[in-house]
């Protein structure tokens, strides 16, 4: 906690229990509202929640195949800095803040899941933040993961580059929470993600948490290319792989990067040694610069081949944000809508974790399920 | 409060010219090479000098500054006038002056490229950061914004060269601030190549982004980018400015873009070889995201229409649709 210039507790919530863990030091008040990225990212900010705290993510769009997964908006920014990060270019309060109110959230879900008990909601707290980067925010994800014990239409995705699990391990979870980690060969870590954990932490923290039961998902993405990476790429595979079993695996995500053509010159501004918008990219319909096509495409192969190799080939794996022909060159197949992978993912966790879902998914439910719009854009 | 004294003096222009101008914002137009000096000579030849230049004196040394009328002090010296009324102001604080230079000047300082020349103009005379943001940023209309008049002066940071570009072509602020994060030598050596060249905003903005970006992915120095044989041979040659450019253009995206230009080549290879001479025509998603074709044609009778499915129907236009799908 000493990390943190400042710590400021807004009064609405100074007798949480987070609160409470916070030092002698803290302020009382509302948030410092600082601007500057890298200055928000040192001063602390404890709140209460506002307006509506779940959600469906927000990448949903109809040209991409969508994981559908929901979120709540428990953290705002991060102490880590990876140069490829949106959020320097997204937040207008940079102040790192974390919502006290564990309950509201907890309540606001119980009441959203409840009206679809036949669906497996998987509500991630990560899309403002790392879940779990320093304390006091990982002891604030304990709380969440105690609440979501209960809910049996839920699982609640915490998701990391840190390796500080330790305020899950004694929990009582019920096995309703996956602890997932963003996984990089070194060269990445070291160039692009300032800050985070090694490799070899947060596949020493993968194990403590799988010791723990949980299930623990994986994202390789995004996925970036340098000299080497197809090497670097299989020996993270393998090295996850020697060290945890597929069956602890819940799910893998593949994607690669990917960011809005205003974020480049931020990045060059934020990290002029950085030389990723310098690789070869193209605009994508959803106004995200990607790699060429064909080189995600073998950038994917690649990593499943290595995932094959390791003995991984059982865990489920998709694309993030990707379009149908992409999947189709990578897998030979792709959802046919965005219920659709939501139905496979919840038919996976149904056969591989027994349990965790209450009833076989019936995939008619999901494939009627309504976004704002219907299917996969062609 | 001290009011300012004025008189009419009779003085040298070859000594008005001597020596430090601190009030000179006209001879950073003259250095950028905004001053249309064969207009304005013509017309004072024709008519003589019909307004006294603007000077302001200081009694106890008995000098002058000029603060309005430069070019009238060179046409002056040029036609061999010994000497020239002027209008003589004493007792003037320097932001007095400066409102004084701009007045001069505001019908020429109109785009943002010369907005933050003339703010640079003022920092250089040693004008505070509060002052332009309460009597200056007003005077040239524009909002009074510290975060404005960083960029302002960051963009005025710009070689006189870009400036005048960015005037010549009404670039916006946003645009000159794209400019003034490359590398200063990238953006002197390619403007230094933009005489032979026929360049846009537009154009500029794509090409000198592509070719920062080549250096920071190879690893090299705008010095060595533009002495490479291919570059420093094609800009060179005394090749019509609009091929120039169009070549130029073309050969940064081949180095910024190899692998879709590879792709893109082998793809209108295809089209070339088995899809041209036909009333229909093929085109693509050029950044080969959407994995489709588009195949138009107009048909304005039904045996036009026979005629194209016909011809769609010929083995080597399947060929060619199969060849380019390959790539998609």
């Amino acid at each position: 906690m000493t990390r943190f210039r400042t710590i400021t507790v807004h009064p609405d919530v100074s007798g949480s229990a987070l609160a409470k863990r916070l030092g002698p030091e803290k302020l009382t008040g509302d948030s410092p509202k600082i601007h500057d990225y890298r200055h928000g990212k040192r001063n602390l900010f404890v709140g209460p929640a506002r307006g509506d705290m779940f959600h469906l993510c927000a990448s949903l769009d109809p040209r991409y195949i969508c994981c559908s997964t929901h979120v709540i908006p428990h953290i705002s920014n991060c102490p880590f800095e990876c140069t490829y990060c949106f959020l320097q270019n997204y937040l207008t309060d940079t102040t790192l803040s974390v919502v006290a109110d564990t309950r509201v959230i907890l309540d606001e879900v119980r009441r959203k899941t409840s009206e679809q008990p036949w669906r497996l909601f998987r509500i991630g707290t990560w899309e403002l933040g790392d879940s779990l980067a320093v304390p006091p925010i990982n002891t604030a994800a304990a709380g969440l993961v105690e609440g979501f014990r209960e809910m049996d239409n839920c699982i609640l995705k915490l998701r990391t580059k840190g390796a500080r699990v330790e305020p899950l391990l004694d929990l009582d979870h019920g096995g309703r929470t996956v602890v997932s980690w963003t996984v990089n060969p070194r060269e990445v870590i070291v160039r692009e993600e300032i800050g985070t954990a090694s490799m070899h932490d947060r596949i020493s923290a993968m194990k403590l948490v799988a010791a723990a039961g949980y299930p623990v998902g994986l994202h390789f993405d995004p996925m970036i290319l340098f000299d080497g990476w197809e090497k670097a790429y299989r020996d993270l595979v393998q090295e996850i792989f020697s060290q945890l079993h597929p069956g602890q695996v819940i799910w893998i995500s593949v994607g690669s990067l990917r960011f809005n053509p205003e974020m480049k010159r931020k990045i060059e501004i934020n990290y002029p040694a950085s030389v990723l918008t310098a690789q070869e990219m193209v605009l994508g319909d959803d106004n995200k610069l990607r790699y060429l096509r064909p080189m995600r495409v073998r950038m994917y192969r690649h990593l499943l081949q290595c995932l094959d190799a390791a003995g991984a080939g059982e865990c489920f794996t998709y694309l993030c944000m990707e379009r149908w022909n992409v999947w189709e060159e990578v897998f030979g197949r792709f959802p046919k809508s965005i219920g659709h992978l939501d139905y496979l993912m919840a038919d996976s966790v149904w056969r591989r974790f027994p349990g965790m879902v209450r009833n076989r998914p019936e995939k008619e439910r999901y494939l009627a399920l309504e976004y704002p719009f219907k299917g996969i854009g062609k | 409060m001290q009011r300012s004294s004025l008189s009419v003096e009779y003085l040298r222009p070859s000594e008005l010219l001597e020596g430090h101008q601190p009030f000179g914002f006209s001879l950073y137009l003259k250095g950028m090479g905004l001053w249309d000096r064969d207009r304005l000579f013509s017309s004072l030849d024709r008519r003589g000098m019909l307004s006294p230049l603007l000077v302001h004196g200081n009694k106890k040394e008995g000098t002058f500054r000029i603060i309005d009328g430069f070019r009238r002090a060179e046409w002056a010296v040029s036609r061999g006038i010994a000497e020239l009324s002027c209008l003589a102001l004493y007792g003037l604080e320097k932001t007095e002056l400066m409102v004084l230079v701009h007045e001069a000047q505001a019908h020429v300082v109109r785009t943002a490229a010369l907005k933050a020349t003339f703010l640079g103009f003022l920092e250089g005379n040693g004008v505070s950061r509060e002052t332009m943001l309460s009597d200056f940023m007003p005077l040239l209309g524009l909002p009074e914004s510290s975060h404005l008049l960083k960029n302002y002066l960051r963009v005025a940071g710009l070689s006189g060269e870009v400036l005048r570009f960015g005037h010549e072509k009404g670039f916006s602020l946003k645009k000159l601030m794209n400019l003034s994060y490359y590398r200063e030598k990238l953006v002197e050596l390619f403007f230094a190549s933009a005489p032979g060249l026929s360049l846009s905003a537009s154009l500029v903005e794509e090409m000198l982004g592509n070719i920062n970006d080549i250096l920071r992915r190879d690893g090299i120095s705008p010095e060595e980018f533009f002495a490479g044989q291919d570059v420093a041979g094609l800009l060179g040659s005394d090749m019509d400015p609009r091929e120039k450019t169009r070549q130029f253009r073309q050969m940064v995206r081949r180095l910024r873009f190899p692998g879709l230009t590879g792709i893109e080549q082998d793809m209108e290879a295809a089209r070339q070889r088995f899809l041209s001479g036909g009333s229909f025509s093929v085109s693509w998603d050029p950044s080969l995201e959407n994995r489709a074709l588009k195949v138009s044609a107009v048909v304005k009778s039904p045996e036009e229409f026979q005629c194209l499915v016909a011809d769609l129907g010929r083995r080597e236009r399947a060929d060619g649709i199969r060849a380019i799908f390959s790539h998609l």
